[in-house]
Order: structure tokens, then C-alpha cells, then sequence
């Protein structure tokens, strides 16, 4: 499956917040919140997406563990962006 | 022009631990004193109410200047929204309390965070307009009162105290322009249910303190004439440790120019800025202080004091 933002792309992003990660081991199918961060982390990694992007996260896709892994956010991240001009 | 001449302040000397409410709320050592910042919290007695801890800080004031500051008291509020009663308000009592005069106009300000930068330029403003003189805010929201202490998202946060401000024709500080906005359309973020307790939207919060802080705090330097460098001190309303970092990096202000001081109190809601403002009352390197609060409303407030 091809997603228009990349795991990459959202590593980076999280890489910009203040949020710390053992990077070398980051594990893409795990919840970050296993990994290290905590609530606040979660909260500055949705909205460095909301910033990046210009899209709006919803607090029940929060509450619905949407995005929580990386892999999660990858996919999430392609959801929520505005559908592409269909020529 | 009336401005800032002296603050006394009263944290209430009872402490609860936030370290020893890690496993009750699921959170480490590390996220108290690296996120919250606040490794203990100021409790008043369950009796005191928000008169009582205005009369302590007013105590404190009166230890700190020179002259009677009750004399020719022509104007006296209080900034609360946790007042002893919903009616009256809390300034009669504390004016009946200090025996300030009877010629002495007394109203209260219900703002939170933002409200001590409002409550400076609505005295200001009143006091120049009717030519009065002298003058005492005060701040006291004992939040205590409306914790409930198994949420995790306020319990680990507020702290009790009050302050008092002596307003006069001879300050310390001049209170410049101010800047002041409102995002009505979040008012149920931070709010008290009607069960009487506080409940707060941490990311609905996050989000406004991160895009609102700095765009108010360029305006206000605007509107000043004043740039970024010329601040000598941004006295940021003390929420958590973690929001006054995220602002301070966002904005890439120098962490010695945006203290956060409440590591054993607590956040005090309107008290904060007051609170710090007290260690920099003489410290005359610190000539342009930018002040702002933001919090309940959502209301955010921000403006410059200068250094007579």
C-alpha cells in the first residue's frame, strides 16, 4: 500500500517536537507510549501533524488508539489529507 | 499614570506531594518533574477562603513598603473566580476585613490565568479615569476548592496563594500597552460542572497556549514598538512546566528569560505573574518585562512593563 506521507516523513516530524525516543530501536508496530513517550508526548506529536499538514485530529480517533504506532500515524496521516483533484 | 509599585504574596504553607501521587494517576518521577514541574502543591486549610488568603498576602505587602498603604485607599478588586460567596463579591469582604475606608470603590474581576494582566489595565484605566490615586488588586482563585483528586489531568497542578498589588502615582513598573483576546468557541476546555469540579481539556488547552502565546506576545511587542530582544524578562503565566517550555522553544526565547518558579507550589492561576514579579521588584537589569496569561475563557492577555 502507498501512502503520501511516509514513515520517514512522520519520524521526522516527531523528531522536531521535544518528544525523546530511543530512535535505534523505534519499533513501528508499537505504541509510542510504550516506548518512552507519555500523554503530553502524544499530545505534541498530534499537533506538530496538525501543523505540518493543516489537518484536524479528532479527539474520538484519539480515544480510538488511531495513533499510537507509527504505522498507525502513516496511514492515519494519508486518511485525514485532503482527497487528491480527481482530473 | 498609575502603575505597579509594590506586590505582597501568601502561598499557603501546607503541601501535598505530586511524588507521591505517581501511582494513584499511572505516571513516573520523571513526567512530575520534567512535564508538570511541580514536585508539590500549596494547600490553604479547608476553612480559608479567597478573603483570608488576600488579607495574608496584603499582610506581606504591608511588611514590604514604607508608607501606610490603607491610607486614602480609594480603590480595592479582587480577581477570582472561586470568590468565599457567589454573591457578594469577595472585595467587600476583604475592604471590611482590611478596614479600608467606606470612599473606597470595590469590585471583583472573574477572569483565571489571563486575569491579573485584565485586572492591571482595568484598574489602570479606572483609577486614571476617576482620578484616584491609590489603589490594591489582589489575586486569589484557591482551586483547591474544586479539585477533584482522582483526575489525573488537574490534580496534579494547582496550588493555593494570593497576592496583592499596590497600585499608586509612583511605581516601579509602568503598565504599558496591552493586548487582549478571546477564543469563546473553547469555554468548556477549563470549566467548572455543575457537580462544583474542575474539568480540563489538556490537549484542547495545549493546542490554543501553543498558537495563541506567541502570536499575542508578537503583537504585543508591536503595538510597544518593542522587539523581541528588547525584553528582558518573559513572565509567561506558570500552567506546567511543559507548556512553558513548548512556548520558550517554539518562540526560541532563552531559558533564562522565561523563569518558571512554581517547582513547590503549584500553578496559583491569576497569581502567578504577580508571584514572580515580586523577585524582579528591584532588580533594575530587568528594565522591559513582558508579561502574559492565558487559560479560562480561553482568554489570553499579554503586555509590557517598563521600568520607571
Amino acid at each position: 500500500m502507498t501512502t503520501r506521507v511516509t514513515h520517514e516523513d512522520v519520524i521526522a516530524i516527531i523528531k522536531g517536537t521535544d518528544v525523546r525516543l530511543d530512535w535505534k530501536k523505534l519499533d513501528h508496530k508499537e505504541s509510542l507510549t510504550d516506548q518512552g513517550a507519555d500523554s503530553l508526548d502524544m499530545i505534541s506529536i498530534i499537533f506538530a501533524f496538525q501543523e505540518k499538514y493543516g489537518v484536524e485530529i479528532t479527539d474520538e480517533s484519539i480515544s480510538a488508539g488511531e495513533w499510537l504506532t507509527i504505522d498507525k500515524m502513516v496511514i492515519n496521516l494519508d486518511k485525514v489529507l485532503p482527497k487528491k483533484q480527481e482530473n | 499614570m498609575i502603575g505597579i509599585n509594590n506586590i505582597g504574596c501568601h502561598i499557603a504553607s501546607e503541601r501535598v506531594s505530586n511524588l507521591e501521587k505517581t501511582e494513584k494517576h499511572g505516571v513516573t518521577n520523571t513526567f512530575i518533574t520534567e512535564k508538570i514541574g511541580m514536585t508539590s502543591l500549596a494547600r490553604k486549610q479547608s476553612s480559608e477562603k479567597a478573603s483570608d488568603l488576600c488579607i495574608l498576602a496584603y499582610d506581606n505587602l504591608a511588611e514590604r513598603v514604607t508608607e501606610s498603604v490603607l491610607e486614602d485607599i480609594e480603590f480595592l478588586c479582587v480577581c477570582t473566580q472561586n470568590g468565599d460567596y457567589q454573591l457578594p463579591h469577595t472585595s467587600a469582604i476583604v475592604q471590611a476585613k482590611l478596614g479600608a475606608p467606606k470612599n473606597c470603590a470595590a469590585f471583583d474581576i472573574s477572569l483565571g490565568c489571563s486575569g491579573y494582566v485584565y485586572s492591571l489595565h482595568i484598574a489602570k484605566s479606572f483609577m486614571e479615569s476617576n482620578g484616584l490615586k491609590k489603589g490594591l488588586l489582589f489575586t486569589s482563585d484557591p482551586y483547591s476548592n474544586i479539585i477533584d483528586t482522582n483526575d489525573k489531568n488537574t490534580d496534579l497542578l494547582f496550588g493555593d496563594g494570593a497576592t496583592a498589588t499596590f497600585l499608586t502615582e509612583n511605581p516601579v513598573f509602568d503598565v504599558k500597552n496591552g493586548i487582549f483576546e478571546t477564543d469563546g468557541s473553547r469555554f468548556d476546555h477549563l470549566i467548572k460542572r455543575n457537580n462544583g469540579l474542575l474539568v480540563m481539556n489538556g490537549r484542547g488547552i495545549f493546542e490554543f497556549t501553543m498558537k495563541e502565546v506567541p502570536a499575542i506576545v508578537y503583537k504585543c511587542l508591536e503595538t510597544n514598538g518593542l522587539k523581541k530582544e528588547d525584553i528582558d524578562l518573559f513572565l509567561f503565566h506558570q500552567a506546567s512546566k511543559y507548556i512553558v517550555d513548548n512556548i520558550c522553544r517554539r518562540m526560541k526565547l532563552e531559558p533564562e528569560k522565561t523563569p518558571f518558579v512554581v517547582k513547590d507550589y503549584g500553578n496559583t492561576i491569576s497569581s502567578t505573574i504577580p508571584m514572580m514579579l515580586i523577585n524582579y521588584l528591584e532588580d533594575t537589569t530587568k528594565q522591559n518585562l513582558l508579561v502574559c496569561g492565558f487559560g479560562v475563557g480561553l482568554s489570553i492577555a499579554s503586555s509590557i512593563l517598563r521600568r520607571r
